[in-house]
């Protein structure tokens, strides 16, 4: 499983000094049609300020670093910037570059009206789509509905209708990856899918025999989090909870790469579910099926609130793991309770200081 | 989630089968195939409109539009405040009032009177003080129903007035059809104040001989 893997970032097409780039985060996640990139980058020479606009055109380029063989290729285009100067002996210019997929660029509104199951719909409509490379759209099974686009682009119209689809009275997540493809998947279906990885403690012994076990993963560091529990920091990890048994907080190590995004990582584990599924349905201004469909969706993304994991691992981005796949977590102790199955919510792919790592954001499997 | 109120233009009317309205909301469906249009049903139980195709009626329906009520006709509007278009006339009113023989008056109060319907040609309302139903047509025609009398009448010449103590026929001609019966036994008095007898009247006194 230990590939070496190199990253080269262009801008315009033009190679940008991988070494200029202290900080970068490629993100995307379960609930979202648009995977986004956030950058830090140093430059002295004004090119940053020159060249780089709303939608100027970025590209990762991840390869193997052995075969030179391209593993992802991902187009992005720049939202916004930000930019911050240090003061002192040596004055150094820092931007804060937001990106995000080309495919929110391409985007017209249009007016038009489909009939039938969200994934029917979402077959027809994404049949006009060239942006998605992939389309694994399984079938839903929620009643067959006239839904109108009226004036939206085909993003804000998908994402409308996405918390409708169900699949025999189970939530479905419409998604996008890195890679472009465009994804409606059960919840049901993700639970059933085997998993990929086994996740542990890097310290722990049995990462020594990892090499024997390609698909296990040591983990730089794990945040877990339940909802409604006291959770507690230690120099050792990020944050824990009263499921942690004392003695294996020890074993955890926080990776350096962990302590300039503790925040964003409280924050991502506490989130409240998508918005779009939180709305409130009296009953009475939907048909009595979306209002069931949007129920049983917003319940599967309030059960993500319950417990969740953060790992930090090496960089995955060869391997299949991908959001909706599963992983298996174990701690040291075999009767912890946060070992188990889980489903991958968010993904975020990050450089930091020329070290690539993937930072995972997991549900809990029920047993 | 929320309802809004839009305009739509009728497109396919109620049926024997289906009271419900195709509609086209304007202007967000446009563009849409006919076969994509809502059939939205009327806002309130027990009411209806069949529709007219073409014609613009106020819908509420969420933003989605996948749950919708048609309210009803709607009014014209000015961006400018002349609201004169969308008013009951001055000259219906006049013509109203003048074909108004019975009430001698004005038709229209503008004292608590609930106009459930207006055209070119007649006014339907309700005075609530006293709960009576006025229909009254610029042909002439007028329905008055009041808690202490009823009038039908046509034209200025034929009208039928009810109240506790007597009905009233008026007309140029009075045909009763079928066995005519005076009184409970059936005996009485028959009045004829004017007229000459034809070759085939009866005296009074010879009706129930």
């Amino acid at each position: 499983m230990d590939t070496s893997i190199t990253l080269t970032v262009y801008i315009e097409n033009q190679e940008f000094d991988i070494n200029q780039i202290p900080e970068l985060h490629l993100m995307y996640s379960l609930d979202s049609l648009l995977y986004s990139c956030v950058m830090k980058v140093r430059d002295n020479t004004n090119f940053i300020e020159a060249s780089v606009k709303y939608g100027t055109s970025v590209t990762l380029i991840y390869k193997e670093a052995s075969s030179g063989k391209t593993i992802v290729n991902c187009p992005l285009q720049v939202l916004s910037y930000s930019k911050i100067t240090t003061t002192g002996s040596f004055p150094l210019n820092e931007f804060q570059i937001s990106l995000t997929s080309p495919y929110y660029f391409s985007q017209k509104p249009i007016q038009k009206a489909y009939y039938g199951s969200v994934s029917s719909i979402l077959e027809e409509l994404s049949s006009r789509e060239f942006f998605f490379k992939k389309k694994d759209i399984e079938s839903s099974t929620d009643t067959p509905s006239v839904r109108y686009q009226i004036r939206e682009s085909n993003y804000e119209f998908m994402k409308k209708i996405a918390k409708y689809a169900i699949r025999d009275a189970t939530a479905m997540f419409l998604y996008s990856t890195i890679k472009q493809d465009l994804i409606l998947k059960s919840i049901k279906t993700i639970m059933d899918t085997p998993a990929l990885i086994t996740l542990i403690p890097l310290m722990d012994s049995r990462v020594e025999a990892s090499n024997s076990k390609p698909n296990t993963i040591g983990m730089f560091a794990t945040a877990i989090y339940g909802d409604g529990l006291d959770i507690s920091a230690s120099q050792n990890v990020l944050f824990t909870t009263a499921h942690t048994v004392p003695e294996q907080v020890s074993a955890i190590k926080a990776s350096i790469a962990i302590k300039t995004i503790i925040a964003q990582e409280t924050v991502l584990a506490r989130s409240n579910p998508n918005p779009e599924f939180g709305t409130i349905i009296t009953g009475w201004e939907v048909p009595y099926y979306d209002a069931i469909s949007q129920s049983i969706n917003n319940l599967e993304r309030q059960n993500q609130k319950v417990f969740s994991v953060v790992a930090i691992v090496p960089c995955l981005i060869h391997t299949n793991v991908t959001v909706g796949s599963t992983v298996k977590l174990y701690l040291n102790d075999d009767k912890s309770p946060e070992n188990g199955t889980y489903y991958v919510k968010h993904i975020d792919h990050q450089l930091n200081d020329s070290m690539l790592y993937t930072k995972l954001h997991l549900i809990r499997i029920p047993q | 989630m929320s309802y809004s109120l839009y305009i739509a233009k009728i497109e396919a009317l109620a049926t024997p089968e289906d009271d419900r309205l195709q509609v086209r909301v304007l202007p967000e469906m446009e563009s849409l195939d006919k076969s994509y249009l809502p059939v939205w049903p009327f806002f309130f139980k027990n009411q209806t409109i069949t529709g007219n195709l073409g014609d613009l009626v106020w819908c509420i329906a969420n933003t989605e539009f996948t749950m919708g009520y048609v309210l009803g006709y709607a009014n014209s509007y000015s961006w400018t405040g002349d609201y004169a278009s969308s008013s009951i006339p001055t000259s219906l009113k006049d013509k109203l009032d003048n074909v108004h023989v019975e009430l001698r008056g004005k038709l229209l109060s503008y004292r608590d009177i609930i106009v459930t319907y207006w055209n070119e040609s007649s006014i339907h309302f309700v005075d609530r003080s006293t709960g009576a139903h006025i229909t009254a047509f610029t042909s002439g025609t007028v329905s008055i129903v009041r808690p202490e009398e009823i009038i039908l009448a046509v034209g200025a010449k034929s009208m039928i007035k009810i109240d506790e103590q007597e009905i009233v026929l008026t007309a140029q001609k009075v045909r009763l059809a079928g066995e005519v019966r005076l009184g409970n036994n059936p005996q009485g008095n028959v009045l004829v104040t004017q007229g000459v007898l034809g070759s085939n009247g009866l005296p009074a006194s010879s009706v129930w001989a």
